[in-house]
């Protein structure tokens, strides 16, 4: 889109502010409550938790979408900016909306950022392996990951400082209630923490690795001693009519990584999983995880906790197989 | 199944500077809506701008375009009347495309062809595009679309990135800049015109590469297309350009210039000389360049001799000498530093750019093609990361090569007309 549309829908933005009587002062979203807005759906899971029915939260990133690349309307955008708090996760994950984002605090929207609250580790770096020539994951310049939420103990400290972030501007929540839905979504993650750490112990040290094509599990690899391996799988048009060359570096990282599951998101895996077989004589699962997005209500991983539990269920069973 | 383009794309002269600002009044409201695209061979991970009043974010997605799980790869062939069939290499089946008019030229930048045509240039959006994004793609598809013709000289050659399309007629030396995520949404958009240039203009970031008027220097201009003093560099009789993971290459009779951008928007352009490891003679210099996309390594013809591999990322030029001249090159740039080529003879080739070894080759393949003058000028090497593609006009055919399996043809297509033009898009 061009700069002059974006331009144009801004000042409609600011036009629509203006005619929503709704939106005027005090930030809420019509129910006389006040608004928390943030940015991903699993943060947004989370704040959602701790706040309680005390506030409205705006999540501003669809389920089952990419937080990287997903946009908002020019309704959401005005609302953004008449919010009490924005809670976001930073450390460069919502780049498509930062822009929105800076136009809120430039408003004066107080923002809470999760990057902020935790140590975060270099992205692709550690224990994961390059993945192959083809791209450059572990270059340097890649910055933070901002995947922080794969780490239970992480979104502990996210708590920790959302907590007091939460009671400072957003005056109207009852501190007391507050405090007692926090410690309770703490002790949930804590649970959640131990939970997972009992599952990954099934699994054999030297087999706890995670070869994908979509590294967002380096803090989970860090909290539950996993090491995580890069690797490209190969397309359509290369399914279309293989031979065995063309899965060298698929099996050359299952072979480093001594396992024979890879999780990743394939277009096709049951025919990435019968050409393994056939033209190398491998017997590969292809074991999709839940990544960047929580998924729609219904779906196995609708909060952040259900999330958690479901990738740690699909990683503990590809992994003891 | 395809609907068409619901906008009519404003049509700018080139010649005309005032039109810039005609286009430049806000178009208003919706972007250009949602297209409702269904894409058939995978399911759409995300709706990447599907709200018709959804904010933009200069990632390379479009209005109406559909985020997919995995590259969306096809070609187009394109036959000497313009005619355009499209292949989906997912699926092996036909893709309906808007038909050309009879083009003289057709290149493509792994999402638009530009083709031109004694009344201008006709770009199609192949609706398939990929762009990086550190340590993974995003996948685009959405409806293909035809925008044009814009009046432009016959000669008029396109040079494009994500942000910008450069358009220059080398037999005026006028260039003319676009807004490339005008050209997403459909609309042509001139950002700059009468941009002087000779031989090459190329978008780099949001500044431009150019050639000086006498083409005997590389140099710099900003996004009006004004020269920024001090950024130039000699290059010989230059001719040929590509841009690479690295920046922009220019050749030159000595050699080449690399063109990097800073690390950010206002950091200034490097511009460095790679002069070739000894003098070369006219005849055997790199003039036209290929390569994968977005990898540093390019290739290019050296006459009679094989072929030059240019390694920009180490400034690097190597020479592949090949028992038998080769008549297209293109460098993959994986981890055997694969080069595929086809020689006189008509054999598909693998090379290996560090060794100079043959790799794999073909049976005579294309000897019909080769045998004839114009057809064999008309052998195009496209490739990606695992496959490479040949049209070979005699045989109505496109070929499919597994150049990491010594030239294994995996696939091969029967084309409908005489694929003269070979693009594949999706990268």
């Amino acid at each position: 889109m061009s700069r002059r549309l974006r331009a144009g829908l801004a000042v409609l933005a600011v036009v629509l502010i203006g005619l929503l009587p709704a939106c005027a002062a005090g930030g809420n979203g019509g129910s006389g409550r006040p608004l928390v807005a943030v940015s991903t759906n699993i943060l947004g899971d989370v704040v959602r938790a701790v706040v309680g029915d005390q506030a409205d939260v705006l999540v501003l990133m669809p389920a089952g979408s990419d937080p990287h690349s997903f946009e908002i309307s020019a309704q959401e955008a005005a609302r953004v900016r008449q919010a009490d708090l924005l809670v976001a996760n930073g450390l460069g994950l919502e780049e498509g909306v930062q822009h929105h984002l800076d136009a809120a605090a430039a408003d004066g929207v107080p923002q809470f950022v999760a990057g902020e609250a935790i140590e975060p580790i270099p992205y692709g770096t550690g224990d994961v392996a390059p993945a192959g020539p083809d791209d450059e994951r572990g270059a340097p310049g890649l910055g933070p990951d901002p995947h922080l939420w794969t780490d239970p103990q992480r979104m502990v400290q996210v708590i920790d400082a959302l907590e007091p972030a939460l009671a400072q501007h957003v005056p109207a929540l009852d501190t007391e209630t507050l405090a007692s839905s926090a410690a309770a979504y703490r002790q949930q993650l804590q649970e959640l923490d131990t939970e997972l750490g009992i599952l990954f112990a099934t699994i054999p040290p030297e087999r706890r690795a995670l070869v994908t094509n979509h590294n967002v599990f380096g803090y989970l690899a860090q909290r539950y001693g996993f090491s995580v391996v890069g690797t490209v799988l190969p397309g359509g048009s290369t399914l279309a009519a293989p031979s065995a060359s063309d899965f060298d570096d698929l099996v050359a990282d299952l072979e480093a990584a001594g396992v024979t599951t890879v999780f990743a998101d394939a277009a096709r895996p049951e025919r990435l999983m019968q050409v393994l077989a056939d033209e190398v004589d491998l017997d590969v699962q292809v074991v999709p995880l839940h990544t960047e997005s929580l998924s729609p209500p219904g779906g196995d991983a609708a909060t952040y906790l259900q999330m958690m539990r479901t990738n740690a269920d699909r990683i503990a069973a590809g992994l003891t197989r | 199944m395809l609907t068409p383009a619901r906008r009519t794309a404003p049509l700018l002269p080139l010649g005309l500077v005032a039109l810039g600002l005609t286009v430049a009044a806000c178009s208003g409201g919706s972007p250009s809506g949602p297209t409702s695209s269904s894409p058939a061979a995978s399911a759409p991970s995300t709706a990447a701008d599907g709200a018709g009043d959804g904010f933009g974010d200069g990632y390379g997605a479009s209005a109406g375009a559909a985020e997919m799980t995995e590259a969306q790869l096809r070609l187009a062939v394109v036959a000497p009347d313009g005619r355009t069939t499209g292949i989906d290499l997912l699926t092996g089946g036909p893709l309906e495309l808007p038909d050309l008019p009879a083009p003289d030229t057709v290149s493509t930048d792994g999402r638009y062809l530009f083709a031109t045509a004694p009344d201008g240039l006709t770009v199609l959006d192949t609706g398939a595009w990929t762009v990086p994004h550190g340590d993974h793609s995003h996948y685009y598809l959405a409806e293909p679309r035809l925008m044009g013709p814009i009046p432009a000289g016959t000669d008029t050659r396109a040079a494009s990135a994500i942000a910008t399309v450069a358009l220059l007629d080398p037999a005026t030396g006028h260039g003319t800049v676009l807004d490339g995520a005008a050209l997403g949404d459909g609309e042509i958009t001139s950002t700059a015109t009468d941009v002087e240039a000779a031989g090459v203009l190329v978008p780099l970031g949001e500044q431009l590469i150019a050639g000086t008027a006498a083409a005997d220097a590389v140099r710099v201009l900003d996004a009006t297309g004004t020269p920024v003093p001090g950024a130039e560099v000699g290059c010989p009789d230059l001719a040929g350009t590509i841009t690479s993971r690295v920046g922009v290459v220019v050749g030159c009779a000595d050699g080449a210039v690399l063109a990097t951008a800073g690390a950010t928007a206002d950091d200034p352009v490097t511009l460095d000389h790679i002069a070739y490891p000894e003098p070369v003679a006219a005849a055997e210099r790199a003039r036209e360049f290929a390569a994968r996309k977005d990898r540093p390594s390019v290739a290019a013809l050296a006459g009679e001799r094989g072929a030059w591999v240019l390694d920009t990322r180490n400034r690097a030029w190597s020479l592949l000498e090949t028992p038998v001249p080769l008549l297209a090159v293109t460098a993959v740039d994986d981890r055997d530093h694969t080069v595929v080529a086809v020689d006189r003879d008509g054999r598909i080739l693998t090379l290996d750019a560090e060794t100079g070894a043959v790799t794999g080759s073909s049976e005579p393949l294309l000897a019909d093609s080769v045998a004839d003058p114009v057809l064999r000028e008309a052998v195009t090497i496209e490739v990606d990361a695992n496959r490479a593609y040949v049209n070979d006009p005699a045989g109505r055919r496109v070929l499919e090569i597994d150049h990491g399996d010594a030239a294994r043809i995996s696939r091969e297509f029967a084309t409908p007309d005489v694929p003269l033009f070979l693009a594949e898009s999706g990268r």
